[in-house]
Parts: C-alpha cells; structure tokens; sequence
C-alpha cells in the first residue's frame, strides 16, 4: 500500500495531526463498556490470587511463603530464567547475523530450519530428550533443552531487523575507521536492542511459566512445585501462594518489557531500505559456521523430530491408538477453534477502541488485556476452578470454562495480531468511501472488513495452535472424559510410557508445526507465538 | 447568478482547547480551481474535512451550491453532500483494482458503462484499468484517486495536499496533468498547499489561511503583487521591504525615489514599501543612481540572485536578482535600478 | 480467505474425528474419580460396562488431589464413586461425612480390616511397600534391617525419594504411628537429605534400573511392570521385602467408596458390589496390574510373593489417618 517516494515528515506530521483529531472524537460507550468487560475477565485470575491472600491471613502466608523450599524454588527458577535467557539471547544474535549478514551458503534453507524449533512445543522436545537418557535431568539438561526450544523468539526478531538495516549506517563507521567487531558492537548491536530486549524478555516471561518441559526434566520450579500442590491439595493455599509468587516474577518482566519497548512495540520493521547491506565474508570459517548451524538445528530440531518418528515406529507399550488418537485430535481441534472464535472476538473490541479511538481508558483497558502475559496457565486453570466450584457451579467442568482460560491465555497474541491486521484499514479509507456516497455501516462492510479479514484469520488461526499444543490449563479444566492430544500425551509421558506417547505428540506436531511457522513469519515475530506448557 | 460552488461564512473548530479556525471565510466559483495555501499545521486541512463532512464545525455556516451541509441547526452526512475527496496518499481502496476503485461511487447500474473507461482516458491510464494500487507508482495512484473522486460527478471535490507524498521530480508534471483533467472535466476543486509555488502556478484563485482565517485570496497574480501586509508579501516569495517616508504617488527610500502603489488611507508619512527582486537591476555604476556593493551572490542556472549592501544604515542589504549571464561578481560595485513600482504599506499611527 | 477456508475445514474434520469417539448416552451414566492407574481402571470400567450395560465416565487423578476436589465441589461434584490408591483421602472424606454407607453384603467381600472401620468405603486392592535396589550399587548385605535405617548417613546420594507421591503418604504416617513423632521428622529430614527427588514412583524406578540411584521405596507392583515391559530376563534391579512388622513393610489398601451426593446412588452401590466381586477381582488381576486381590478364592497375578507371607505390621485405615499429618510433617521437612 505504500505509494512509491513516500516523504518522512509529511507523513509522520499528519500521522500526529490524525492521533490528535482522533483523540477528539467522541468514544462510543458501548465499545468501552465491551472492552472494559474483557479487561475485567482477564483480571479474574489476579483478583482470585488476591483474594486468597487475604483469606489466609498473614502468619500462614509467612508460614507458607518463608521457608527454604520455597528459597529453592526461587533460586532454582531465577536462575535457569537467567541462564536460558542470556543464552537464548547470544544464541538468537549469532545465528541472526550468520544467517542475514553473511555470505553464508544456502542461507534460506537455513533461515527456515533456525526458526522452526519454536513450532515444536517445548514438553515434546524434552520427552524426546529424556527418552533417550536420563542424563539431562538436571540444571544444566535443563538450561540447554529450554534453550534449543526457545531462542527463536529472540532470533527471529533480530533477523527481522538485520534484513532491514540500512548499510549506510555500518558503512559511515568503517570509512570513520572502526575494524568489523567494533562496528557490530557499537552500530549493528545497539540497532538490534529493541528486538533483542523484546525477544530476551519474551523468553523469560515463557519459561517462568514453563511447565511440561520442567517436569520431563525434573528440575523444581514454581510451576511444577504449584502443579505438586495441586495435585496433593486441589486448591489449598500452598498452591496460590506459590503462584503469587509466580505472579510477581512475571509481572516485574512484564512491566521491563513494557517500559522498555513502549510504542515500539507496533512499529513495523522498514523493509524498504533503498540499498541491500554488503554480507560480511566468511571465507574458511564458513566451514564452522555451517558445523555450528548444522549441530543446532539438529539437536534442536532434528533430535526431537527423529525421536518421535522412532519411538511411533517402535510402538511401545501399547500397539496404536487409533480410536483414541482421534478422538483427542477432535477434541483438540475442537477446543482450538473455539477458543479461536472466542479469543478473536474479545480481542477485537479492545483493538478498534485502541486504534480509532485512542485515549487513557482505551490505553489502560489495552495494558490489562496483555496482562495474562504474567499469568502462567496453572494460575488461570486454579483462579477459574475457584471461582467456578464456588460462585457459577453451572459452569464447573464443563467445555465453556476450558475455553475461557484459553482466551484469557491467548488474549494477548490475539490482540496484537488484530491491531496489526486494524492498521491495513486506517479510518481515511471509511472516509473516502463515505465521500463517495456510502453509509457508515456500509463504509464498514465494504472497505474495512475485506482488510482486517485475513489479519482476523491470522490472529484466529495462532489462538487455534497456540490452544492445540496448551497443556496445563487443559489438565486442570478438561471436562470430564474430554482428552486432548496434549492431555494424553501427557497421560503417557510423564509415566515414561514414550512409546504410547510419540503418536500424540507427532499429531500434535504435525497440525501445529508448518501453519505455526508461516504465521510467526508473516506478523514479523513481535506476537510470542505460543505458550506451549 | 448561481451561488458559488462552494460558501463558507465565520468557520470556527477547536480541538481540545485549541482554535484551529477563528472565523474563516470562503467563496469558490463555479467551474474554478481554488487553492488554499498556509504553513504545515495552520488547519487546512481541518477546513477540507469540515467541508466534506469528516467533522463537526463548532460554528459557522458551509453552503454547497444552494444546500446547506453545516450551521447550527443543521448537519448533512459525508455521503449526502456530493463533495468528493482526494486524501493526501491517495488512500486506494487496496483490495480493489483499479476500475473497482474508480467505480466504487458509482451507483450499481452505472459500474458497467463507459464512465469508468472514460475517466481513466481522462487521467491518461487507460490501459491500467486490472491493475491493483501496489502495482502503480505514486503519480499514478494520485490520478486514480483523482478519477475516483470525479466518478460520481461531485458538486465540488477537494484535495489536500496531493502532490505532497510525490518525489520534488514528479511533481510538476503531474500537478500539470491534474489541472488539466479538473479543466477538462469542469469540475469545481478546492486544493490545500503549503507550497505557494505550487498555488501560484495551478491554481485561479489563491486564498492565504493564516491563524485559522483566510488573509487575502485573489487570483496568483494580483496576489503576489499586491499582497496585503508585509508578512504575505515574504510568505508569497522573496520581497525586499525598504523603509521609507511616503508622499502622493512615490517614497523616498534608501534606492532613491520610488513611484508607488496602494492607497494611503491613513495619510501617513511613514512607512515601508515592499519590491520584488527582480525590480531591481544592477548595472554598471551610473551617476545618479543609487550604489551598492556586491556581497555574495547564489547561482541557480537560470537565473541568479545577488546581495548588495547599500551605504545607507537604516536598510543595510538588499536582494535582487539578475538572469545567469548577467550576474555581478563578488565585490563589484553597482548602481541599482528599480523597474515598475512598489508597493507602499504606511505604518499604523 | 484461505485461512477461513481451512478453518471451515478443520471443524468438519473436528466433528467427524470427535464423532469417531464418543457413544450414544443413552444408558445410565456413573462418573468415577479414579486415582488408580488407567490399565486397571480401564479394565474394571470396561468390564462393568459390559455387565450392567450402564456407561462410566473416568476422571483421573492423585489420591488427596481428587478427594480435596470433591471436598470443594461440595454438592455440585459430579462424583459418583471415588477409588483411591491409598486409604488416606477415603478417610478424609469419612471424616466429613462425605460418603454413603456401603452395603453390607459388598463389605462381607473383603476381610474387615480392609474395610472402613464405619464401613464407609470398601478395600479392593492390596500393595506392599518395598524397597526397589540395583545389586551392581548394593550388596545384599548393605540392605537396610529396616526402613528407618534410611535416613542414616551410609545412605547419603544413594536414594531416590518422591514426596508428591501419594504412595508415600501412608509410609510416613505408619512411622508416625509405630515410632513417635520425634522419629518421624528426623527421618524424613534424614530420607530427604540423602535422597535425590523424583515425581513419582515411575521416576524411582526408572533410575534404579538405570543406575543413578541405588535404592528406593515404591510400591510392589512398580517392578512388576518393569520387568513385564522389559522381559524378566533383562531387569536389573531387584526387590527387597523389609518384612518383620517394620513400617517398610506396611500394606497399602486401594479402596472405594460411594459419595452422598451422588446423583444415582443405586449404580454407584452397584459399582462398588462389582468391584469386589469375582468377575471385578479377576479382571483387575488380568488387566496387567500387578496388585493383590482382597477377595478370598481369587487367584493373584503370577510370580507375585504370596500375601500371607508378607509380615506387614498390624495397622489399620484409622491408624493411617486421612493424610493432613503426614502432608504438613513433610512440608516441614521441606519437601513440599
């Protein structure tokens, strides 16, 4: 849509003059109200974890907070976030420059295969892992499996912005004299921080909430130490208080990521730079480059992969499952596609309030929608077992609630996927359409709608996978009898039947895994893609 | 008569507490292509949608044609009011090609006639009609627009700022093929600019917005010779402005002097008087004339401007201009001679 | 487009596939909270469903996880009948009053003691604790006299403990019992400190077998697994029976028991009658499970020590309790 020669400051002076005509306008109540409603729905799981707190009453908080497991668990959790994340983080950048500044040899192919761990969920990669030994069982395991399955949130970020780069900034450096390390230490690096921090902190917030993969590995976090709880006390106190806990660590990232990124955040990467940047040259060390590539992809791709096939071929305990593989790839795909519909829906009244009719109530409703960044899958699945099993009985167990908690979950990446899909269809064009003899409603229909349609598809179809490899919240709300391919992958994997286990998870693979990578590609990677547990 | 195309009395709009519109005034004729032109954020283009009904007016009256679409009592809808628009990027319709964006005005049974084709052949991209938006280049886009915003045969059609978003290379000619198609079309247009090269050289009448009301609108011509204070008159173009001390008919300035213009209501002595530079020629040094010396002069290839410092303290330099191979150099001294006559602005007792 | 076009796809496949596994519900429904393994449990549903012809859904879980649940749901938990692996949670229920009396007639199936004392809930199932070791790590003779030498420090890194097992809640409560609460903490301090954690008795197994650890306490029927999953032939690690009335030796009892607010009361007694029954015991014994049946006359599954043999110390459901001791000694201990 970009008309060719676009001037810079025409443009980013009426772009001012139309946020502030917009903020002039009047907003339509109606809409608040909507928004302000999803903005609640996503604050039940605080409120809840609040309200326990004040149940229980300070010294058994004390009691239940201040003891040395829970310092363990504290210690254990911060600093594999630590570690994982750092290592996502040079990891992410490595490979985003080998792959986008280097003479590198079959750079696409490579471009793709270095994405796509991330459309393996991370518990799958770990029961492949495990599978084979029990040997990564520990913080270390730990630190590089949850790594292999997750630097590509911070890679694909930082590809995105190296494509983009304009070469005469690099270019400027070395004529002032600065040798090639120094120019990607102070002029490329310091480019690439927006994404690096996004990334960075996007992979932190995932492995705090990070549940199957841990378990596999058997290392304590939070998560598995409230999943425990649950399992020996259903919703004793024990469990939300560890999950405030939880709660807090989020938040605190939340906000440094908010803080950090700020409007940033929606700013689409320039990819009309006028001139391609030179690639660097790699002459003999092309040969450890490739070695280097080769070894990640595989382990972190392949192994999982390779895994999976053997262990299917192999069978196992029992023979194959065809019936139940079914029926719980209908219940996934089920469950997916409403909680698509739903996620989308509540999603799209908080994007129009915040792009046609920006102020600080529209700005607060939309920071609370991105809350459930902070909340971890278990703490949602609890806050909604309470507050079902005590206030809406009716609604306890049943497939409505599961879905509720898929869309607070996913609400997030619904959100950003349709704000991203509401800026093809500025409000200029409703106007034009209207100066030329269309009603409102009509201006909507045939102007608006056929743009944001297949943004609203991509931000369905990511809630749609994001809910088909979603496995905690599922474990606590599935309706009785109701198994999922996460649920019964899970059923056998975690009592070490691999076999029984791999075809669930192929499935799951196979759904997720291409649509998943097109999708992450296609929105520039600024949605984390999934919260796979 | 028939009433103008387009009326505006005492306009007024805020936007949170500021006044972008103070009591602006407007008439646009039949047939004519009328150009607004004020600095970047002096409200232009909050008058264009105020017109075309994008916005509510805090006050004032808008007549289009005979029909009122804007006063106290009264508000007419966008799509009722028969006022096309072509927004500042063109802003096609990007799902729709170019014979679906150019028809999308036209009432159902019309799509299928010629009109489409015709107006494609009038913007000169006939065979364009399959084409999609991202396909076309930015000139070309803006003509679409354009076809568009004429396909419903529009009472008036505004544009704000079109050539804005084109490379400075493809302006020219394309503001010259817009022009041509309003003419051919006879379509009564209002256009906003705050490039007054391109109000003076497109339009037929020219109105200067200034502080949310409109300063002077006169025809190019009349405007940039006659404008209405000494600010215009250096917002219009290069203006030398000489004090001086006023009689009937001519002023006594630092070249000497002057025959005037405009009246001297007030019947003041003192005042200033404003020349263009190229009044103002340099020669070989006469006696008689008024001197000056050469201080630096700027070479544009067709033509050249120089500065030239006078001997007189109370108008230290002037500018003036001369053709390309006529130009002075640097510390050569001068005599200057003033063609035509000035224009005089006494100074308020 | 393209993805409305997939979407419209992927709920036609949704429905044909979710088709696929359900049943018309026709039939009278009983809903089962089952703590117990899927194979057994699977095994004892199906077999109900063929006779009573009625249809049993299954939700699993952990012993205390779904007695708290059905304690929190209160009036509105679609339970019917709960079975448990252990006897804890059925006491917890007792003691609130939660569950109906059983039938006399299904309560004269199984001897008294591994009944409810109230005749609440009925035992349907056995299991013996043992101690699982690798031979390559322990010698015979390096085998604990009892499961209180644990905690002693010849055995620091050599052990494998899981405390969230619900396996383990009885354990600690017959130490608790028969030797005093002083004893208890200090060896659950000394178990955790030399043991390495694990999540559940899977866990333990699997790392006996391959060797990260030399011992562990599980349950008899672990091993039982293993070697049939492996082949006898090719499992490395062995059992120890502490024996001797030692708390090592207890006996776990798997019971069920049929919930007041139930919305058929008649099928769940009638659930809780098969589950004792002949046809119940035999199935469940057939299903690959490798625990004993608590029915006279019934034949246990092969290869298992002989019941009567197995020198368990002489504690019964009251004594174990419903488990909130044992949960916050081991919380103390810092475990949980």
């Amino acid at each position: 849509m970009e008309a060719a020669g676009v001037g810079p400051e025409s443009r980013s002076w009426s772009a001012k003059y139309v946020r502030a005509r917009l903020r002039a306008r009047p907003t339509p109540p109606v809409l608040v109200a909507i928004a302000a409603a999803v903005a609640l729905l996503v604050l039940l799981p605080l409120g809840f974890l609040l309200d326990q707190a004040l149940s229980i009453g300070w010294t058994q908080i004390d009691h239940l907070l201040f003891r040395p497991f829970v310092g363990t668990l504290l210690v254990n959790t911060v600093l594999l976030v630590a570690v994982a994340t750092t290592a996502c983080v040079v990891l992410g950048v490595a490979v985003a420059w080998c792959v986008e500044r280097t003479d590198l040899p079959g750079r696409r192919t490579w471009a793709v295969l270095a994405a796509l761990p991330i459309t393996v969920p991370a518990f799958v990669t770990s029961y492949s892992w495990v599978s084979i030994t029990p040997v990564v069982q520990h913080f270390g395991g730990a630190a590089m499996i949850v790594t292999l399955a997750y630097y590509p949130l911070v890679y694909l970020p930082v590809a995105a912005v190296l494509r983009g780069l304009d070469p005469a900034l690099e270019e400027s450096a070395r004529s002032l004299g600065m040798g090639p390390w120094r120019t990607f230490l102070r002029v490329t690096l310091p480019q690439t921080r927006l994404a690096l921090l996004g990334g960075g902190l996007l992979v932190a917030v995932h492995l705090l909430s990070e549940f199957g993969a841990f378990a596999m590995l058997r290392f304590q976090t939070f998560t598995t130490a409230i999943y425990d709880e649950y399992r020996l006390s259903f919703d004793g106190p024990a469990a939300s208080m560890l999950a405030t806990v939880l709660v807090l660590l989020c938040l605190a990232l939340l906000i440094g990521e908010l803080g950090l990124r700020g409007r940033a955040r929606y700013a689409r990467v320039d990819t009309g730079s006028p001139r391609p940047a030179a690639r660097a040259r790699l002459g003999r060390s092309k040969w450890v480059v490739l070695a280097g590539l080769g070894a990640l992809v595989g382990l972190a791709l392949g192994l999982p992969l390779v895994t999976l096939v053997y262990w299917v071929l192999r069978g196992g305990s029992t023979s194959f499952p065809v019936v139940s593989l079914l029926s719980a790839a209908g219940s996934s795909l089920e469950l997916g596609l409403g909680a698509a519909l739903l996620t989308t829906l509540l999603a799209l009244p908080v994007a129009i309030l915040t792009t046609r009719h920006p102020s600080r109530i529209a700005g607060a409703l939309e920071r609370a929608a991105y809350l459930p960044y902070a909340l971890p899958g278990i703490v949602v699945a609890l806050s909604l077992i309470v507050v079902s099993v005590h206030q809406l009985p009716a609604l306890y167990g049943t497939t409505p609630l599961l879905i509720v908690a898929y869309a607070i979950l996913s609400l997030p990446l619904a959100l950003v996927a349709t704000r991203a899909a509401l800026a093809q269809a500025p409000p200029v064009h409703e106007e034009i359409a209207r100066s030329l003899g269309c009603g409102p409603l009509q201006a909507l229909v045939r102007v608006t709608l056929p743009r944001i349609l297949p943004g609203l598809g991509a931000a369905a179809a990511l809630v749609f996978l994001a809910t088909v490899t979603e496995l905690t919240a599922t474990l606590l709300l599935a309706p009785i009898g109701t198994q999922t391919l996460a649920t019964q992958f899970w059923a056998d994997a975690s009592t070490r039947s691999f076999g029984a286990a791999a075809p669930y998870a192929g499935l799951m693979v196979a759904i997720s895994a291409l649509p998943t990578y097109l999708l992450t590609r296609r929105l520039g990677a600024v949605a984390g893609p999934r919260r796979a547990r | 008569m028939s009433a103008p195309a387009l009326s505006i009395a005492a306009l007024r709009k805020s936007f949170g507490g500021t006044p972008v519109l103070t009591g602006l005034d407007l008439e646009v004729a039949n047939g004519s292509l009328t150009a607004v032109l004020g600095p970047s954020g002096c409200g232009k283009t909050t008058l264009l949608r105020l017109i075309a009904g994008f916005e509510r007016a805090d006050a004032g009256t808008i007549r289009v044609g005979e029909q009122v679409v804007c006063d106290e009592r009264t508000y007419v809808a966008p799509e009722q009011r028969g006022v096309g628009f072509v927004a500042q990027e063109g802003a096609l319709f990007p799902h729709l090609d170019v014979a679906a964006n150019v028809a999308f005005g036209l009432a159902r049974s019309q799509r299928g006639s010629g009109r489409v084709q015709e107006l494609l052949e009038l913007v000169g991209l006939a065979g364009l009609a399959k084409r999609h938006p991202h396909e076309l280049s930015g000139g070309q886009q803006q003509r679409v627009a354009l076809a568009r915003a004429l396909a419903p045969s529009p009472r008036l059609v505004l544009l704000d700022e079109p050539f804005d978003a084109l490379d400075a290379g493809l302006r020219t000619q394309v503001r010259a093929e817009v022009r041509a198609v309003l003419r051919e079309s006879g379509a009564t247009a209002l256009l906003v600019t705050h490039d007054q090269e391109e109000a003076l050289s497109l339009a037929d009448v020219v109105a200067v917005m200034r502080d949310g009301a409109i300063v002077q609108a006169a025809d190019p011509q009349s405007l940039y010779r006659d404008p209405v204070d000494a600010e215009l008159a250096g917002f219009l173009g290069e203006a030398v402005l000489l004090a001086g001390e006023l009689h009937a008919g001519h002023a006594d300035t630092a070249l000497g002097r002057l025959p005037t213009r405009g009246a001297n209501s007030h019947g003041a002595t003192r005042g200033s008087v404003m020349l263009r530079p190229e009044q103002i020629l340099c020669r070989e040094p006469l006696a008689g004339a008024p001197r000056g010396r050469v201080l630096a002069t700027q070479f544009y290839g067709h033509d050249a401007t120089a500065r030239i410092s006078l001997q007189d303290p109370a108008c230290p330099e002037i500018t003036a201009r001369a053709a390309g191979h006529r130009l002075p150099a640097v510390g050569d001294e001068v005599s200057l001679v003033v063609e035509g006559t000035a224009l005089a602005y006494p100074s308020p007792r | 487009m393209i993805a409305l076009c997939a979407g419209a796809a992927l709920a036609a496949l949704a429905a044909l596939a979710s088709g696929c596994g359900s049943s018309e519900s026709s039939a009278e429904t009983l809903t089962l909270y089952s703590a117990q393994h899927q194979q057994m449990t699977n095994a004892l549903v199906k077999a109900f469903e063929r006779k009573s012809g009625a249809k049993v859904r299954v939700r699993f879980g952990e012993d205390e996880g779904l007695a708290n649940q059905i304690v929190q749901e209160g009036s509105a938990s679609p339970a019917d009948v709960l079975l448990s692996e252990n006897t804890p949670p059925l006491e917890l229920l007792a003691g609130k009053g939660l569950l109906a009396q059983v039938n006399s007639p299904t309560l004269a199936q199984v001897p008294a003691r591994y009944d409810s004392p109230n005749g609440r809930w009925v035992g349907v199932a056995a299991r013996e604790t043992v101690l699982i070791y690798n031979p390559k790590l322990i010698s015979t003779r390096q085998l604990p006299a009892s499961i209180l030498d644990l905690a002693k420090r010849e055995w620091k890194g050599k052990l494998a403990i899981a405390p969230s097992e619900p396996d383990f809640v009885p354990i600690v409560s017959a130490i608790d019992k028969l030797d005093g609460r002083a004893a208890t903490e200090r060896w659950l301090e000394g178990f955790a400190s030399n043991a390495a954690r694990y999540d559940d008795n899977e866990g333990i197994v699997a790392a006996v077998e391959g060797g990260q650890v030399a011992a562990g306490v599980i349950n008899h029927y672990y091993w039982y697994e293993q070697a049939k999953e492996v082949g006898a032939a090719a499992v490395r690690s062995k059992l120890y029976y502490f024996g001797h009335k030692d708390p090592g030796a207890l006996v776990n009892v798997s019971g069920a028991g049929a919930l007041k607010s139930s919305g058929n009361p008649a099928l769940a007694q009638r659930f809780l009658a098969f589950l004792v029954s002949k046809e119940g015991q035999s199935a469940m014994t057939h299903s690959g499970d490798w625990e004993y049946p608590l029915v006279a006359g019934v034949v246990p599954p092969p290869g298992l020590r002989p019941f009567a043999t197995l020198q368990a110390p002489d504690l019964g459901p009251a004594d174990l309790g419903n488990g909130s001791v044992p949960l916050a000694l081991m919380q103390q201990a810092g475990l949980l």
